[in-house]
C-alpha cells in the first residue's frame, strides 16, 4: 500500500512537476499566513494544565481585583533624593501612554502603536492606561485618623504608655518603658519576620526622631519644622516602602493588563524601564524593574531573539555537515529550501493546534530542524547515488522514494511517535510541546517527500535546458566505521566486557550528577529584573514573587492572614486585615484608646526645659541606648538580620559604636544655654504636634468597611464585593527550589485557594516531573511495540532498544564526569532521546536484514554513514540550543546533543557486538 | 541429654528475660544524658533569617543534672562577655549584656521560644531530668537507625505546659544511649529532630560530641559541638545566680 502511493507520488513529481510546484506554493502560502498569526507566550499559565484551579484562581483575581500582578520599580540612591522621586513620578507613571508618545521614537513607540492599532482593530481589549495605580506608601490620612485602632491590643498593652504624654521628657521615659516591656523581656517578639519588621518600622522612627532632634539640637539656627517631623516620625512612622538601611526604596505598580497579554506588557515594561531610568538621573537615584511582569518581559525578549537566532544557526549548521559529507553544494540547498518550506507549513499547521507558543513550544523550529533534515538526507542519498550510476531522473525519483519513503515513514512516525505520547501530560505545556513536534514533524515528513524530490525535478529541467551532465560520483562510504563495527561483530567477547566496563564507569558517573535546584540558572545572565529581586531580597528579607489567595468573608480573611503571619517562609502579608482589624478586636481595643486619648487630652505642654529635665533627658536618651544595644544583640544572636541591620544604624556595633546615630548624637551632648533654648523650642513643637496626632490616632470609634479609603478598598476587595484579597511575599528566592518546597508547603497550609508564580511554578514542576516519568515509559512501550511490528521479531525490537538503553546511560554519565548539572528543562531530554536515539539502531537492523548479519562491514561503511550525517545533523541543530540566551534551551540543547551523540556511538559500538553473540550462536 | 537441657534453659531465659520497659528506657537515657555537673565550651552555628550561617562559641555549665545553667560567650567579639542562666529546668531565664552592662530578667513563657536563634527552644536546653515528669513512656520496638540496634520509645505529654505532643527516642540497644529524638507539635505534625553524632567515651562517660537539630517546619538546623567537656567539676551555691552573670 505504502509502495504504492509512493510510487504513484514519483509520477506525479516526475510527470506533473510544475503542478505540483503550483500547489506547494499555494499550500505555503496559505500555511505561511496561518504561522505568522501564531503567537507567543512566556507566562506560566499557559503551561498548566488547562482548567486547573490556580489558572482559574490567578484569572479570578485579574478581573476582580487590581492586583494579580506587580511591577516593582526598584530605587536606589540617598534618603531624601529617593523619597522626592517616588513622591513625584507615581502621577506620570499613570500617563505613561503619553510619554512614549512624546519621549520615544523607536521600538517602544512601535510597540505602543502596535498595541493601539490592534485596539482599533478589535484583536485586543481596550485598557485605560498601562496601569492603574501605584502604590509607594502608607495610607496615611487613614493612619492618622485610625493608627492606634490598628494596633494588636496585647502590643498595645506593652507599648500604650509611649501615647500618654507628648512632652519629651515624659515620652522618652515611656518610650523606653515600652521598648523594655515589648523587646527586651521577650524574645518572641522578634521570632517571626513580621514582627521583625514590626520591629524594624519602631526603631526606624526612633532613627527619624534622632536624627530630627540631632539636627534640632545642633543646626546653628532652631529649624521649628524639626520637631513636627520628629512627632510624626514616631507616631505614624516611615511610611514609605524603604529598607532598613535606607538605602533602597520600593515603588509598586499595578498593570491594567494581564501578564499574558504580550501586546500591553511589552510597550508598558519597556516604557516604563526607559521612563524610570530617565527620571532617576534627574533626582540622582538608579531606578529599574523587576517582579512577575519585567522577567515575563525579559523571558519573552531573550526567547524571541533566540528562536530566529537559533533557526538560522542551526541551518547554517546543518548545511554545513551537509555540503562536508555529501561534498556538493546544490543539493543541500534544495533540502534547506525543503526544510524551511516543511517548517513553514508544520507551523501554518499548529496554528489549528494551540492557541500561542509557550515557553516550551517556542524552540520546535530548532527540533525540527534537527530532525527533520533526516528525511533529506536520506532522499539525496539515494538519488544522487542513482542519478550518477546513469538513471534517468524521472525515474531516479520514482525508485528514490520507493527505496526510502518506506524507511522514512517508518522512521518519522515513531519519532513523531515519541513526541505525541506527550499529550498524555497533564501539564498543557508538555502537552503542546508534545503535540505541536509530533504533527509537525509528520508534516515535514510529508513536506520532505512533495517538496524535495519536486525541487531535484525542476533542476533537472533547468540542468537539461543548459545541457549539464553528472560526473562519475566519488566513493563517499565510512570504511573505517565499517571496519571498527565489524571488530566489534568479530571480537563481540572481549568487545562486550569492555563495553560493560564503561557502562558501569558511566553508570558510576550518573552518582555524580547532582540537580541545579535555582530556576533563574536557566535565565538569561545578567537580567536586570533578577538582580534587583535578589537584592530586594537580601534588603528586605523579602521576593518580589509574591503568592495570592483570596478570602470568601472577613473572618476567613482574618484566619488566613493570621495563619499567613505565623509562617516561617513567609516575610510579609498584605491584606484587609492590616487596616479593618476584626470586630471583636476593636471592641477590645476601644477602652485603651479612650483612656490614651483622655490622658493625653489633658497633658499640658511644658514651654521650657530646664538643667534638670535636660539631665533626665539626656539619662533616658542613654537608656534608650543601652535598650537598641540589647535588642541589637538578642537579633544578632538570634539570627534577626534585619533587626540587627536596623539597630545597628542607631547604635553601631562595640567596635565602632560611634557609626550610631543615637550613640554619636548623645555621646556629644552638653549643657550649654543654648541647647536648653532650642531643647525647649523642640519639646513645644515636637509635644503640640505629637499630642495632636495621638489624639486622632486614638479615635475609639469602629472602623467600618466604609470608612476605607478608596485606595485600599480598591486594592483588597473584590469587584463584586465578595471577596478579600491576600498577598504573601516570601522570605527568600523561591526560584531555589528547597526553598519554594518549604514556601509552597506553608501556603497550601493556609489555603488551597492560590495563586502566583511561586506555587505554580512549584505544581508545574511536579506534574512536569510525573508527566516526564509517563510519557519516558509509555515512549518506551510504544516504541518497542513498533519495533516489534515493523521487525515481526520480539528479539530484534529488543535488540533495537539496547543501544538506546546504553546510550542514554552514557549520556548522564557524561553529564556527570563533566559537571552538567540536571535542570527542569534538560530533565525533558530523556524522553526525547527515547524517540530519536532509537532511529540509529532501526536503521542499522534494517540494513542488517537486506544485507545479512555476515555482513557488518557493508552495513556500517554504507548506512553506517547515513546515521552518522543524520546524528550529526540533530546534534548540530540541537547543540545550537547552548548559544541560546535564555539558559534553559542552552541546558536542553546540551542534552540532547550529549545524547544523540551517545546513542550513536552506542549504535556503532554496542549493536555489532550484541549482533555478534547472536551471529556465534547461529554457527 | 545435658545439651538438651542448655537449649531449653536458653529457650526459657529469652521467654522470661526483662520485656524492654519504657520507664526503664527513659529513666536510663535520663542518666545517662544527664551528668550531675558539666563544663565545656561549646560551638554553636544557626541559620540567619538570610539563609546565612553565624557561629558561636561559648563556655558552657551545668549543675545539678541540668536543672541549671549558665551559658558565656566568648566568640565573636560583638557578643564577648554576653550571658545566659537559666534556673529551675529554664523557668527562670536572665541575660546578662557586656556592654550595657545590665542584667534583664527574660518573661517566664520565655522558656517555650528559641535559644538565641537556634532550633532549640529554652525548654529543649534545660530539659534534664524534668521528662520524668512531663511525659509519660511507652517502650514501642526494637528498630535500626543509622545501622544501629535501638529501642524505639514514645514519651506522650502529661504536663500541659509542655509545648510538644510527643516526643519519639531511638536509644541504642548496647547502651542505652539516644541517637535520635523527633519532636512532634500539638497536631502530630514532626517539629524536629535531634541527631547525636559522634558520641565518645569522656572520662567513661557517654558524650555525643555533635549534637544536629533539623528544623523540618522552617528547613532551618542548628549544629552544637563541644570543643572542650569535663563532668569533673563542682559549682558553689552562688555559681548559678544572677551575680554571677557578669
Amino acid at each position: 500500500m505504502r509502495q504504492k502511493l509512493l510510487r504513484k507520488l514519483g509520477y506525479l513529481v516526475s510527470e506533473k512537476t510544475w503542478l505540483m510546484f503550483g500547489i506547494i506554493i499555494v499550500i505555503t502560502l496559505v500555511l505561511g499566513f496561518l504561522a505568522s498569526k501564531l503567537e507567543m507566550s512566556m507566562n506560566m499559565t499557559n503551561i498548566l494544565p488547562e482548567g486547573d484551579p490556580m489558572v482559574k484562581e490567578f484569572n479570578y483575581i485579574f478581573k476582580e481585583f487590581n492586583g494579580a500582578s506587580n511591577v516593582f520599580i526598584v530605587v536606589e540612591g540617598e534618603y531624601d533624593d529617593m523619597i522626592n522621586f517616588a513622591e513625584d513620578i507615581p502621577p506620570k507613571i499613570k500617563n505613561l501612554g503619553k510619554w512614549i508618545e512624546e519621549n520615544d521614537n523607536g521600538k517602544i513607540l512601535k510597540q505602543h502603536n502596535l498595541a493601539k492599532e490592534k485596539v482599533k482593530a478589535g484583536k485586543i481589549e481596550a485598557i485605560n492606561g498601562y496601569f492603574s495605580r501605584v502604590d509607594f506608601k502608607q495610607p496615611v490620612d487613614f493612619i492618622e485618623n485610625h493608627g492606634l485602632m490598628l494596633i494588636k491590643s496585647s502590643k498595645l498593652k506593652n507599648i500604650q504608655d509611649i501615647f500618654t504624654d507628648p512632652n519629651l521628657l515624659p515620652f522618652l521615659t515611656n518610650l523606653n518603658n515600652s521598648l523594655e516591656k515589648e523587646y527586651i523581656q521577650s524574645e518572641d517578639k522578634l521570632s517571626t519576620m513580621q514582627k521583625q519588621r514590626s520591629a524594624v518600622q519602631f526603631l526606624d522612627g526612633i532613627e527619624s526622631f534622632t536624627d530630627y532632634t540631632k539636627e534640632a539640637i545642633y543646626s546653628d539656627e532652631y529649624n521649628n519644622s524639626l520637631g513636627k517631623k520628629a512627632a510624626r516620625s514616631m507616631a505614624i512612622g516611615n511610611s514609605y516602602m524603604v529598607s532598613p538601611d535606607r538605602s533602597m526604596l520600593i515603588i509598586m505598580a499595578t498593570p491594567n493588563f494581564n501578564i499574558m497579554e504580550m501586546d500591553y506588557v511589552m510597550p508598558a515594561v519597556n516604557g516604563l524601564e526607559k521612563f524610570v531610568k530617565t527620571e532617576a538621573k534627574k533626582y540622582d537615584v538608579q531606578a529599574g524593574l523587576t517582579g512577575g511582569v519585567p522577567l515575563a518581559r525579559d523571558e519573552m525578549a531573550s526567547a524571541s531573539e533566540d528562536s530566529m537566532l537559533l533557526t538560522i544557526l542551526a541551518l547554517v549548521a546543518v548545511l554545513i555537515i551537509f555540503i562536508v559529507t555529501f561534498r556538493m553544494i546544490s543539493a543541500p540547498f534544495f533540502a534547506l529550501i525543503n526544510l524551511i518550506i516543511g517548517i513553514i507549513w508544520a507551523m501554518g499547521v499548529s496554528w489549528f493546534l494551540v492557541d500561542s507558543l509557550n515557553m516550551m513550544t517556542v524552540m520546535m523550529a530548532v527540533i525540527l530542524i534537527g530532525l527533520g533534515i533526516d528525511f533529506s538526507i536520506h532522499i539525496i542519498s539515494v538519488y544522487t547515488e542513482l542519478v550518477n550510476k546513469g538513471t534517468a531522473p524521472k525515474s531516479a525519483i520514482i525508485e528514490t522514494l520507493e527505496k526510502v519513503g518506506t524507511g522514512i515513514i517508518t522512521g518519522g512516525l515513531t519519532t513523531s511517535t515519541a513526541f505525541l505520547t506527550l499529550t498524555i501530560a497533564r501539564s498543557a505545556g508538555l502537552k503542546e510541546f508534545g503535540l505541536v513536534n509530533g504533527v509537525g514533524l509528520i508534516v515535514i515528513m510529508i513536506a520532505t517527500l512533495i517538496i524535495l524530490p519536486t525541487i531535484l525535478m525542476i533542476r533537472e529541467k533547468f540542468r537539461s535546458k543548459i545541457n549539464l551532465t553528472y560526473k562519475k560520483n566519488r566513493d563517499i562510504s565510512y570504511a573505517t566505521v565499517g571496519n571498527i563495527a565489524n571488530s566489534f561483530f568479530t571480537k563481540w567477547k572481549i568487545s562486550l566486557i569492555s563495553l560493560l566496563i564503561i557502562t558501569l564507569g558511566f553508570g558510576y558517573m550518573i552518582t555524580k550528577v547532582t540537580m541545579d535546584y535555582n530556576y533563574l540558572n536557566m535565565e538569561p545572565k545578567g537580567l536586570e529584573s533578577i538582580k534587583l529581586n535578589d537584592k530586594i531580597i537580601d534588603k528586605f528579607n523579602m521576593s518580589a514573587d509574591m503568592t495570592m489567595m483570596t478570602a470568601k468573608s472577613l473572618n476567613e480573611n482574618y484566619e488566613l492572614t493570621k495563619k499567613a503571619k505565623e509562617k516561617s517562609s513567609i516575610s510579609f502579608v498584605e491584606s484587609i486585615s492590616d487596616f479593618l482589624p476584626m470586630k471583636e478586636e476593636q471592641l477590645k481595643r476601644m477602652p485603651k484608646l479612650k483612656l490614651i486619648q483622655n490622658t493625653m487630652k489633658n497633658k499640658s505642654i511644658k514651654s521650657t526645659i530646664n538643667k534638670d529635665d535636660w539631665q533626665k533627658i539626656k539619662s533616658e536618651l542613654f537608656r534608650l541606648e543601652a535598650n537598641i544595644i540589647e535588642i541589637q544583640d538578642m537579633a544578632f544572636m538570634g539570627g534577626q538580620d534585619m533587626v540587627d541591620k536596623k539597630a545597628t544604624r542607631l547604635v553601631g556595633t562595640r567596635e565602632e559604636p560611634m557609626k550610631g546615630n543615637l550613640t554619636s548624637f548623645i555621646s556629644r551632648l552638653e549643657f550649654k544655654k543654648n541647647d536648653f533654648k532650642k531643647a525647649s523650642l523642640f519639646n513645644l513643637d515636637f509635644a503640640k504636634e505629637y499630642k495632636s496626632l495621638v489624639l486622632h490616632m486614638s479615635n475609639s470609634s469602629q472602623i467600618q468597611i466604609d470608612d476605607l479609603p478608596e485606595i485600599i478598598k480598591d486594592k483588597y476587595i473584590s469587584k463584586n464585593g465578595d471577596r478579600y484579597l491576600l498577598t504573601v511575599y516570601p522570605k527568600g528566592n523561591v526560584w531555589d527550589i528547597e526553598y519554594l518546597e518549604i514556601f509552597t508547603k506553608d501556603v497550601f497550609d493556609i489555603t488551597r485557594s492560590v495563586s502566583g508564580t511561586p506555587p505554580m511554578f512549584y505544581y508545574l514542576m511536579e506534574i512536569i516531573g510525573k508527566d516526564g516519568r509517563r510519557a519516558s515509559l509509555l515512549t518506551i512501550a510504544v516504541v518497542f511495540l513498533f519495533l516489534w511490528l515493523d521487525f515481526k521479531s520480539f528479539k530484534k525490537a529488543l535488540i533495537a532498544m539496547v543501544p538506546l538503553f546504553i546510550g542514554i546511560i552514557w549520556m548522564v554519565g557524561t553529564m556527570g564526569i563533566f559537571g552538567i548539572q540536571i535542570t527542569l528543562l534538560n530533565i525533558m531530554a530523556i524522553p526525547l532521546i527515547i524517540g530519536i536515539g532509537i532511529d540509529d539502531g532501526v536503521h542499522i537492523l534494517h540494513r542488517y536484514k537486506i544485507e545479512g548479519e555476515e555482513n557488518t562491514r557493508k552495513v556500517y561503511s554504507s548506512t553506517g554513514k547515513a546515521i552518522i550525517i543524520t546524528s550529526l545533523t540533530t546534534m548540530l541543530s540541537f547543540g545550537s540550543l547552548v548559544f541560546a540566551i535564555y539558559r534553559g534551551f542552552g541546558s536542553m540543547g546540551l542534552a540532547l546533543f550529549i545524547g544523540v551523540g551517545m546513542c550513536l556511538l552506542a549504535t556503532i559500538l554496542v549493536l555489532p557486538a550484541i549482533l555478534g553473540i547472536g551471529f556465534r550462536n547461529k554457527k | 541429654m545435658k545439651r538438651i537441657l542448655f537449649t531449653l534453659l536458653i529457650f526459657c531465659s529469652a521467654i522470661f528475660a526483662e520485656q524492654p520497659n519504657g520507664s526503664n528506657l527513659l529513666n536510663k537515657m535520663i542518666k545517662l544524658m544527664n551528668q550531675k555537673n558539666v563544663k565545656a565550651v561549646m560551638i554553636q552555628t544557626i541559620q540567619t533569617s538570610s539563609g546565612d550561617k553565624r557561629t558561636f562559641e561559648y563556655d558552657s555549665y551545668m549543675g545539678m543534672s541540668g536543672k541549671n545553667s549558665l551559658m558565656r560567650y566568648r566568640k565573636p567579639s560583638r557578643v564577648k562577655g554576653n550571658s545566659i542562666l537559666m534556673t529551675d529546668h529554664s523557668d527562670n531565664i536572665w541575660m546578662y549584656n557586656q556592654r550595657t552592662r545590665r542584667v534583664r530578667k527574660l518573661a517566664t513563657h520565655a522558656k517555650k521560644q528559641k535559644f538565641e536563634g537556634s532550633d532549640f527552644t529554652y525548654e529543649d536546653m534545660g530539659s534534664g531530668d524534668s521528662w520524668k515528669n512531663d511525659f509519660t513512656p511507652k517502650y514501642l520496638e526494637k528498630t535500626k537507625v543509622e545501622n544501629e540496634q535501638c529501642y524505639k520509645i514514645e514519651l506522650s505529654k502529661k504536663n500541659k505546659d509542655i509545648s510538644y505532643s510527643k516526643l519519639i527516642c531511638y536509644l541504642r540497644v548496647k547502651d542505652f544511649f539516644p541517637i535520635q529524638i523527633d519532636y512532634y507539635g500539638k497536631d502530630g505534625e514532626l517539629l524536629k529532630t535531634l541527631y547525636m553524632k559522634n558520641i565518645e567515651k569522656v572520662e567513661k562517660i557517654l558524650t555525643p560530641m555533635k549534637m544536629i537539630m533539623k528544623n523540618h517546619q522552617d528547613n532551618t538546623q542548628t549544629v552544637m559541638e563541644y570543643k572542650s567537656i569535663t563532668y569533673d567539676v563542682e559549682f558553689n551555691k552562688r555559681f548559678f545566680t544572677e551575680n554571677n552573670l557578669k
